[in-house]
C-alpha cells in the first residue's frame, strides 16, 4: 500500500517536472528565437544552452534522488557559507553586471548566478535548523533569533545586487516556514512591521522601483514609459485570447517585452497558445504544489517535512510570484518562472530541489 | 509524523499549515480568475492594441483602368510613377540634402526643409515624378528620402474629348466626366497586405502575414470614335475661333442607338494639367448649360400636329405678314409671309405659322408631346452633373404660354437634350436615351457589361418620315440652312436662333445660333448638333451653325465610308415614292 503511494508521488512528480522543463524549453526557443538571432547571430543560443543545463539538471536530479536527504542536514551549515561565498566572489573580477544589476559570476564559459543556490541553502538550513530546533522555536534568542540572523547577509546581499525578486521570495519562504514551524506571532509580526519602515526606504530610495510600484496603480498612466512593461505583457496575454495566435508566432516577443525568454515567458505562453497553454501551466504548478505539501505531510520525520514544504513553497511562491507580475497582480518585479523560464543556475538548483522532493517520497512514512 | 501530530504543538502546526496554503491555493485561484478575465474578456480589447502595435496596413494602389474609343484607341491610361517622399527622422543632412531634391525638382529649398522639419514619419515632396527626376534621384540614395511607386493618370491626346472623360487627381479619383461617372468601375481593387513590426519599427519579414491581391480596374470601351471626335473638335475650334462665340458645343451621335460618336465643348481644357484652366473652361456645356431651343423646338410642335392629325403638310397656314397680335403679344417672323404650306412654315421657320398649329393643338398635348421627347427631364446619359432643363408644367403656364412654348421659348434646354429631340424624327420616332460607355471590359480582355440601346417609340414612323422631308426642306435652296448642304449626301436638319435672355428681357445682340442635323436623311448614319453661344457678326443658326455642321458631317460620312446618294433630283424623287410605299404598308 504505502509502496504505491509513494510509487505514486514520485512518478507524478517526476512527470510534472519533465512537463514543465519541456514546455519550458520550447518557449525558450520561441520567445527568443528571433532576439538572440539578432543579438548573437544564432536562433539557438538560448535554445542550445537551456538544452544544455537541462541535461545537466536532470542528471543531477536523478543523482540526488538516488541519495539519502538526511545527508543534505549534515551539510546544510557548509551550504550556506558555500552560498555566501559565491556572493562574496560577486565583488571580484569574476562577477558580471547586466542592465544595472550585479548577479552573474563569470567562470570560464560559465555564468552562474549565486542568488539561485541560495534559495536552496536557505531552504535546507531552516529544515535543518527547524527539525533541530521545533521544541525551542517558540524562544526567542535560541529559536527565533538564529535563523534571522542567518538570514541576514543573504537578504543584504541580494539587495545590494540588486535582486529584489529573490530577495523577497527567501523572506517569504523563510517566513511561511517559521511560522508553520511555531514561531509565535507576535515574533512574526513585530518582525514584519519592523521590516516595513526598511523595505519602504529600499524602495522610495530608487526611482525606478518607486516608479514601479507607482505604476503598478496605474498600469495605463503613460503606457510608453514606466508602465511599459505591464502593459506589453498584458497585450501579450489577452490577444493570444483562448487559442493563442499559435506557437511561434506571437509578436510581443519582437522586443516590445524585454526579456520574454526569462522574466515574461509566462506572457508569450500566453500570447501564442492561450487560455490552453496557460491554464496548462497553472495547472502543472498547482498540481506540484498540492504534490509537495501531501509529501510534506506523509514524509517520514521533521527534518523531511520542513525540507519538503521549503521546497514547495520556494517553487510555488516563485512560480506565483512570475506570473503574478506578467498579470499586472504584483508590481513588476523580473522574476523567472521555475522550471519553465530561461536560466542555468535557475533550472539546475531547481531540478535539484525536485531531486531532494523525489528522494523524499522514496522515503515515506509507513502508513498503518 | 505520527509522533509529531500526538504533541499539541504539533496540531497547531498542522493548523498553520493549512492556513499557508489556503492562502496559496486562494492566490493560485485569483490568478486563475485573472487569467480568464484577460484572456477571454478582454480578449478583443487587447487584441485591437496588439494590432495597433505589431501591424502596419500597407496598402498599393490598383491600376485603374483604360479608356479607349469604340475602335480601341487609348484616350485615358494609367502609367506608373514614382512619388517622392521624406522619413523627417532618418534624414542626416537636411541643407544637403534640400539643395540636392530643389535643384532636381525646381522646387523652393525653405519649402522643402520646412517639409523636412516636420515631426512625422512620412511627408510628400512630390508626387509623381518623371523617369529621369527619378533615376538621378534614386541613384544618390539619400537617406531619409524614399520612393513610393504609384500610377499616375495620363491622357495622350490631350484636349481632345476632354470634357468626356474628364479627369482623375492625383490619387487617381474620377472627378468629372467618365473618369467620375465609371469611377466605381476603373478605380479597381486595391491591394493591402499587413507588416508585422517590432518594437524598434522594422518590418518582420519571416512571421505569416495576411495580404490581399488587388484587381485591376476595368476598361471602358466608350462610344465615342476617335477620329469622329477629331474632326468635331476641330470643325468647332474653327467655327468657335471665326465667330468668337463665347462657347460653343458639338454633338455627333447615332441617332439609332444614343451612342455618343463625338462630343465638344468650346471653351475647353486638358484633362492632364485640369488645375490650371479656369472652372468653367472644364464644364461640359452639352448637359450643363441651358438654352432655349428656339426654332429647334418648332420640329416637336410639328411632330405633335402632325402626329394627332389636326394638319397636313400640305395644309396653308396665314403668316399675317409677319406680324400677329395675340393677347397683346406681338409675335414676329424674320421675313414678312403669307399663305404657307404647314410644310413651309416649318421649313422657313415661320413663328406665327407654327405658334397657330400649336393652338390648334392645344396646351395639353403640347406639353405632353415635349414631355415625350424629353424636355424638362435629364436624358440619363453617363456622365455626371447633368440638368434636366426647364419645362413648366401645365398649371405654371401663362396665357403666352402656349405661343411661345412651340416656337421654343419659355423653354430651357441642354444641347443634348436637343439633340436628342431631332434623333426621335432622324430614326423613324423612337426616343433613344444617348449614352458614352459602349462596353466594359476586364483585363483579360473580356467584355463584363455592354450597354444596350434603350428605346421608346413615341411618334410613328410616318409622321417621322413626313417631317424628315420637311426638314429635308430646310437645307433645300429656299430653305433657312442652305449652306448646311453636303455634297453628296441628303441632309435633314433644322435651324435654331434663340435670343438670350438677359436680365429677363430677350436681348437683342446675344443670340444662341444652332443647327440639328441628320444625314443621310433617309437612313441617317449620323446626327449632328452644333451650338454657338454669343456668335458675334452673325447669329443666324443657319449661317453660323450650319457651315459647321456641314463640314463636320461632310468629313464624318466619308470617314464612316457612307456611300454618297449622288443625288439628282430625279433620285429624290424616286426616294420620295419609296416613301410612300412604305406609308401604304403601314
Amino acid at each position: 500500500m504505502y509502496l504505491r503511494e509513494q510509487f505514486k508521488i514520485y512518478h507524478s512528480l517526476l512527470i510534472t517536472t519533465v512537463l514543465l522543463v519541456g514546455f519550458g524549453v520550447i518557449m525558450v526557443y520561441s520567445a527568443s528565437g528571433i532576439s538572440s538571432g539578432e543579438k548573437f547571430h544564432d536562433p539557438y543560443y538560448f535554445l542550445k544552452r537551456e538544452i544544455l543545463w537541462a541535461t545537466v539538471g536532470f542528471s543531477l536530479l536523478f543523482l540526488i534522488s538516488r541519495f539519502d536527504y538526511h545527508y543534505f542536514a549534515k551539510i546544510s551549515k557548509p551550504l550556506l557559507l558555500f552560498s555566501i561565498f559565491l556572493f562574496v566572489l560577486l565583488f571580484s573580477p569574476l562577477g558580471v553586471s547586466a542592465g544595472g544589476a550585479r548577479r552573474w559570476l563569470r567562470i570560464g564559459p560559465l555564468t552562474l548566478q549565486p542568488s539561485e543556490l541560495a534559495k536552496l541553502a536557505v531552504v535546507v538550513y531552516l529544515a535543518e535548523f527547524l527539525s533541530r530546533k521545533r521544541k525551542k522555536i517558540t524562544e526567542f534568542a535560541t529559536g527565533f533569533l538564529p535563523p534571522l540572523i542567518l538570514l541576514a547577509p543573504f537578504v543584504i546581499f541580494l539587495l545590494w545586487e540588486p535582486d529584489l525578486g529573490t530577495a523577497i521570495l527567501i523572506l517569504m519562504v523563510s517566513f511561511l516556514l517559521l511560522f508553520i514551524a511555531g514561531a509565535k506571532l507576535s515574533y512574526l509580526g513585530s518582525l514584519f512591521l519592523c521590516s516595513l519602515p526598511a523595505f519602504f526606504l529600499f524602495i522610495y530610495k530608487s526611482p525606478y522601483r518607486r516608479a514601479r510600484i507607482l505604476t503598478f496603480f496605474q498600469p495605463c498612466a503613460d503606457p510608453q514609459g514606466i508602465g511599459y512593461q505591464i502593459n506589453q505583457s498584458l497585450i501579450a496575454l489577452g490577444s493570444g485570447g483562448i487559442l493563442g495566435k499559435g506557437l511561434g508566432k506571437g509578436a510581443q516577443k519582437l522586443f516590445f517585452l524585454p526579456e520574454s525568454h526569462t522574466d515574461f515567458i509566462f506572457s508569450i505562453v500566453g500570447e501564442e497558445l492561450g487560455i490552453f497553454g496557460t491554464l496548462f501551466l497553472l495547472f502543472l504548478f498547482t498540481f506540484l504544489i498540492c504534490q509537495g505539501k501531501k509529501l510534506a505531510q506523509d514524509s517520514r520525520d521533521a527534518f523531511g517535512y520542513f525540507l519538503a514544504t521549503g521546497i514547495t513553497l520556494m517553487i510555488g511562491l516563485g512560480a506565483i510570484l512570475h506570473i503574478g507580475v506578467a498579470m499586472g497582480v504584483f508590481p513588476a518585479k523580473g522574476t523567472p518562472l521555475p522550471l519553465v523560464s530561461y536560466g542555468g543556475s535557475a533550472l539546475v538548483v531547481s531540478l535539484m530541489a525536485i531531486g531532494i522532493l523525489l528522494n523524499i517520497s522514496t522515503q515515506l512514512e509507513e502508513k498503518i | 509524523m505520527t509522533e509529531l501530530f500526538r504533541s499539541g504543538l504539533l496540531m497547531s502546526k498542522k493548523r498553520r499549515e493549512n492556513c499557508v496554503f489556503f492562502i496559496i491555493f486562494s492566490v493560485v485561484f485569483a490568478l486563475f480568475c485573472r487569467i480568464c478575465f484577460l484572456q477571454i474578456f478582454s480578449f478583443r480589447f487587447l487584441q485591437k492594441k496588439a494590432e495597433k502595435e505589431h501591424l502596419a496596413l500597407v496598402k498599393f494602389p490598383a491600376f485603374r483602368g483604360a479608356i479607349l474609343d469604340r475602335k480601341g484607341r487609348l484616350l485615358a491610361v494609367s502609367l506608373p510613377a514614382e512619388s517622392l517622399y521624406v522619413s523627417p527622422k532618418f534624414i542626416q543632412e537636411p541643407e544637403k540634402t534640400a539643395d540636392i531634391l530643389s535643384k532636381y525638382l525646381g522646387e523652393e529649398k525653405s519649402g522643402l526643409l520646412k517639409k523636412m522639419g516636420r515631426n512625422e514619419n512620412f511627408v510628400w515632396i512630390k508626387r509623381q515624378l518623371n523617369r529621369e527626376d527619378y533615376e538621378k534621384i534614386e541613384e544618390l540614395h539619400l537617406p531619409g528620402v524614399g520612393f513610393c511607386e504609384e500610377f499616375k493618370r495620363v491622357y495622350p491626346k490631350g484636349i481632345l474629348a476632354s470634357h468626356i472623360l474628364g479627369f482623375a487627381d492625383i490619387d487617381g479619383k474620377g472627378l468629372s466626366g467618365a473618369e467620375r461617372e465609371n469611377d466605381a468601375l476603373l478605380k479597381g481593387e486595391s491591394g493591402w497586405y499587413l507588416l508585422i513590426k517590432d518594437a524598434k519599427r522594422r518590418v518582420i519579414p519571416s512571421l505569416e502575414r495576411k495580404s490581399k491581391e488587388g484587381s485591376q480596374g476595368l476598361d471602358l470601351i466608350l462610344a465615342i470614335d476617335e477620329k469622329i471626335q477629331e474632326i468635331t473638335e476641330e470643325e468647332l475650334e474653327k467655327v468657335y475661333q471665326e465667330f468668337h462665340a463665347s462657347a460653343a458645343t458639338a454633338i455627333v451621335m447615332d441617332p439609332f442607338t444614343g451612342e455618343i460618336l463625338g462630343l465638344a465643348n468650346r471653351p475647353t481644357f486638358d484633362p492632364n494639367s485640369p488645375g490650371s484652366f479656369s472652372p468653367s473652361f472644364l464644364r461640359n456645356r452639352a448637359i450643363t448649360d441651358l438654352f432655349e431651343p428656339g426654332s429647334v423646338f418648332k420640329t416637336v410642335t410639328a411632330a405633335a400636329a402632325l402626329e394627332e392629325g389636326i394638319i397636313k403638310p400640305i395644309d396653308r397656314i396665314f403668316c399675317e405678314n409677319g406680324k400677329w397680335l395675340y393677347r397683346n403679344h406681338f409675335l414676329h417672323d424674320h421675313e414678312p409671309y403669307k399663305n404657307l404650306s404647314f410644310q413651309e412654315v416649318i421649313a422657313e421657320s415661320s413663328n406665327i405659322g407654327t405658334a397657330k398649329v400649336a393652338l390648334k393643338l392645344g396646351e395639353e398635348d403640347l406639353y405632353r408631346y415635349a414631355c415625350s421627347f424629353g424636355f424638362g427631364e435629364k436624358t440619363g446619359i453617363d456622365l455626371p452633373g447633368e440638368i434636366k432643363g426647364i419645362l413648366r408644367p401645365l398649371n405654371k403656364w401663362s396665357k403666352y404660354s402656349i405661343i411661345a412654348l412651340p416656337i421654343g421659348q419659355e423653354i430651357g434646354a441642354t444641347p443634348i437634350q436637343n439633340i436628342c429631340a431631332l434623333a426621335v424624327i432622324a430614326n423613324g420616332g423612337k426616343y433613344v436615351k444617348p449614352y458614352l460607355l459602349k462596353e466594359v471590359r476586364n483585363s483579360e480582355g473580356m467584355v463584363v457589361r455592354q450597354t444596350r440601346t434603350e428605346s421608346k417609340q413615341i411618334i410613328s414612323v410616318k409622321t417621322a418620315l413626313t417631317l424628315t422631308s420637311i426638314l429635308k426642306d430646310v437645307v433645300k435652296k429656299e430653305g433657312t440652312a442652305f449652306s448646311a448642304n453636303v455634297y453628296g449626301y441628303s441632309v435633314a436638319g433644322k435651324t435654331g436662333t434663340a435670343q438670350k435672355i438677359v436680365a429677363g428681357r430677350y436681348s437683342h445682340s446675344k443670340f444662341v445660333a444652332s443647327f440639328i442635323g441628320y444625314a443621310p436623311a433617309d437612313n441617317p448614319k449620323i446626327i449632328v448638333l452644333v451650338m454657338l453661344d454669343e456668335p458675334k457678326s452673325l447669329y443666324y443658326g443657319g449661317l453660323v451653325a450650319a457651315p459647321a455642321f456641314k463640314e463636320i458631317t461632310r468629313r464624318v460620312l466619308a470617314y464612316l465610308e457612307v456611300p454618297s446618294e449622288n443625288l439628282v433630283a430625279t433620285n429624290e424623287n424616286l426616294i420620295t415614292e419609296n416613301t410612300k410605299k412604305k406609308y401604304s404598308h403601314e
